[in-house]
């Protein structure tokens, strides 16, 4: 039997807080914020040609695995990750990783955790973990969504491990094992912000960053005429699912992001990171405030005046200021 | 002024120029008013105009306050926009009891246009039309909404949520998922219990077969389905349809059996009851 002593907090974002959970684990305070503003995890894609759920996809994050990656290189932590064909292999790479004393975060698909909300478990391949121990088959777990440290069989193990669909994690697990004692962050700061700058503001594909955010709020005018009533609620359902759902503390990360924004200003000392910290907390309250006007549409509780133009005109009002604040944050 | 905390308005004393509410509907609303000594508008013993005027005012937001869903909701602040035919005869002396009947006339987009009458002693003392507008109403700040009466679908697990105002930054707290939220996730199996339900009557029409059912109870798509069973999604096309799904082998069978969690013999069964399944 191995468990280690790994200290379990709650978390906004799966990832985010997984990564920050195992720098911990090693002695390096990263909070959560500063882990998914290094790993530059803020984003936006509206993709109508990719159905989750029978509705297009949105995502207000980068890709699954990329913050992990990103905030251990910008911070100089050696990692591994990994990913299997073989179940069996897979669990016994992770046996002998605990083995050696190191806890391992993986990727998991959700519907068959045993352990999760029931309303939150459908088939979403991009939830994150950490196995901290075992003892025989059953594995000891720190999920950041869960209040109270949780343990799983090695059965359901592999099951969500090698969950299917979007987004399969096929296995994935991925640990640092080479923290350096004290680490400058103020570099990967920078360099996070401008990722996340040139993520936002910088792709000219309409599709992602603030002109996703554009595209979007267009399409949203046409849903009720092109797709009826429920089809349109439905697929509003999905944006704010996706905005307010599993793991993005409130309005799709942008509070993250604000906090992020604000403890880099501390750290850096530059009070024009704390300005755009407040101009990104008004921004999400704003995000807040679409999906919450939003939900009322999804009960079918809207005013008359709550229309799809509406909620679109808030879209867009908020792809404005994302786009002054990124815009201010690349040429920093 | 004793009762004046029953009213609902946003004017706090000594502004308040109403005493008691005595009729609030939808068509209108009277207040009375005994003028005192110290009211801030008496002059030389007499209510003047501008006491008049807000007392008039004050009488149509409590209207609207007394119509608000909710009585302890917050009263929106309203602004005197306009004055028209306003008419005064007379001013009421200190002592004196007014009553003020407002009725609504027109409602266009944040003015409310408003016809007031007061009388004094059965004598209509003034009369005249405002328009008041009201003040944006400020959407409720994200905190309170977790506190809506609407019934939370769940409350076994707490998550963490930041939040953001001026003063304090961004602070982290955990608490139980919005309702809002809750409201929207609800939605999410709403609908997959509805495109279960069409999954039943086409199987009863013959179009469909069970394997079609028990992909929608386990909230799969036909890509899922397909990489569960290692088999290409036209093969899986095939055995959605009755006449595909009549031909599967026991070995095919008993697999997808094992993809939905189920025994062989329970896959020809299809429960009315059942409900998308959550996971296991």
């Amino acid at each position: 039997m191995i468990k280690l002593n790994f200290e379990h907090r709650q978390a906004g974002h799966c990832e985010s807080g997984v990564t920050s959970n195992l720098l911990n684990y090693y002695g390096l305070k990263i909070s959560e914020p500063m882990a998914f503003g290094i790993g530059a995890g803020l984003f936006f894609s509206y993709l109508p040609f990719l159905k989750m759920q029978h509705a297009p996809v949105t995502s207000f994050r980068v890709w699954p695995g990329m913050v992990f990656k990103r905030a251990t290189s910008e911070l100089g932590v050696k990692s591994g990750i990994f990913t299997f064909r073989s179940k069996k292999e897979s669990m016994d790479k992770l046996k002998s990783t605990l083995d050696s004393g190191i806890p391992v975060g993986m990727q998991v698909g959700t519907f068959h955790l045993p352990f999760f909300p029931p309303e939150y478990r459908m088939h979403y391949n991009m939830h994150n973990m950490v196995v901290y121990g075992y003892d025989h088959d059953t594995f000891f777990v720190s999920d950041t969504l869960v209040e109270k440290p949780v343990e799983i069989s090695y059965d359901d193990l592999v099951r969500v491990r090698f969950a299917q669909g979007t987004f399969a994690p096929r296995g994935r697990m991925y640990y640092p094992y080479d923290v350096p004692e004290s680490v400058d962050i103020r570099p990967a700061i920078l360099s996070g912000i401008k990722k996340t700058a040139h993520n936002m503001v910088g792709i000219p594909i309409p599709l992602v960053g603030v002109n996703g955010i554009r595209y979007l709020s267009r399409q949203m005018r046409t849903w009720e005429k092109r797709y009826g009533e429920a089809k349109a609620s439905y697929y509003l359902g999905q944006v704010l699912r996706m905005e307010e759902e599993i793991g993005t503390a409130g309005a799709g990360f942008r509070f993250i992001y604000g906090a992020f924004l604000e403890e880099s200003a501390e750290v850096l000392n530059k009070p024009f990171l704390r300005e755009m910290a407040e101009e990104m907390g008004e921004n999400a309250n704003k995000w807040r405030e679409f999906s919450y006007l939003g939900s009322r549409n999804c009960k079918k509780r809207a005013k008359p005046e709550e229309s799809y133009d509406m909620l679109a005109d808030m879209l867009y009002a908020c792809a404005g200021r994302e786009e002054k604040i990124f815009k201010k944050l690349s040429r920093m | 002024m004793a009762s004046s905390e029953k009213i609902n308005i946003p004017q706090q004393p000594p502004m308040v120029m109403i005493d008691r509410l005595i009729k609030a509907d939808e068509a209108e609303t009277i207040t009375a008013l005994v003028v005192s000594a110290d009211n801030v508008f008496v002059e030389n013993g007499y209510l003047r105009e501008p006491g008049l005027i807000e007392n008039m005012a004050q009488t149509a937001a409590a209207g609207m306050g007394a119509k608000s869903s909710t009585p302890e909701s917050k009263p929106r602040k309203g602004y005197i926009g306009a004055l028209k035919n306003l008419k005064i005869d007379k001013l009421p002396a200190v002592g004196e009891e007014i009553i003020t009947r407002v009725m609504v006339v027109n409602n266009v987009l944040n003015a409310t246009i408003i016809e007031a009458e007061v009388t004094c002693h059965d004598e209509v003392i003034a009369r005249g039309e405002l328009k008041i507008f009201l003040e944006e109403k400020a959407p409720d700040p994200p905190e309170t909404l977790a506190e809506q009466p609407d019934p939370l679908m769940y409350r076994y697990n707490r998550e963490v949520f930041y939040s953001f105002n001026k003063e304090t930054g961004f602070t982290q707290k955990v608490d139980y998922q919005y309702s809002a939220n809750q409201q929207i996730i609800r939605q999410g199996w709403d609908a997959a219990e509805d495109r279960l339900d069409a999954v039943r009557q086409e199987i009863a029409a013959g179009i469909l077969s069970p394997i079609a059912y028990h992909m929608e109870r386990c909230l799969m798509e036909l890509s899922i389905l397909a990489s569960y069973m290692k088999l290409s999604k036209w093969r899986i096309r095939r055995h959605l349809k009755p006449s595909g799904y009549h031909k599967l082998t026991p070995e095919l069978r008993s697999k997808y059996a094992a993809v939905f969690g189920i025994s062989v013999n329970e896959l020809d069964n299809i429960d009315p009851m059942d409900q998308p399944q959550k996971g296991t």
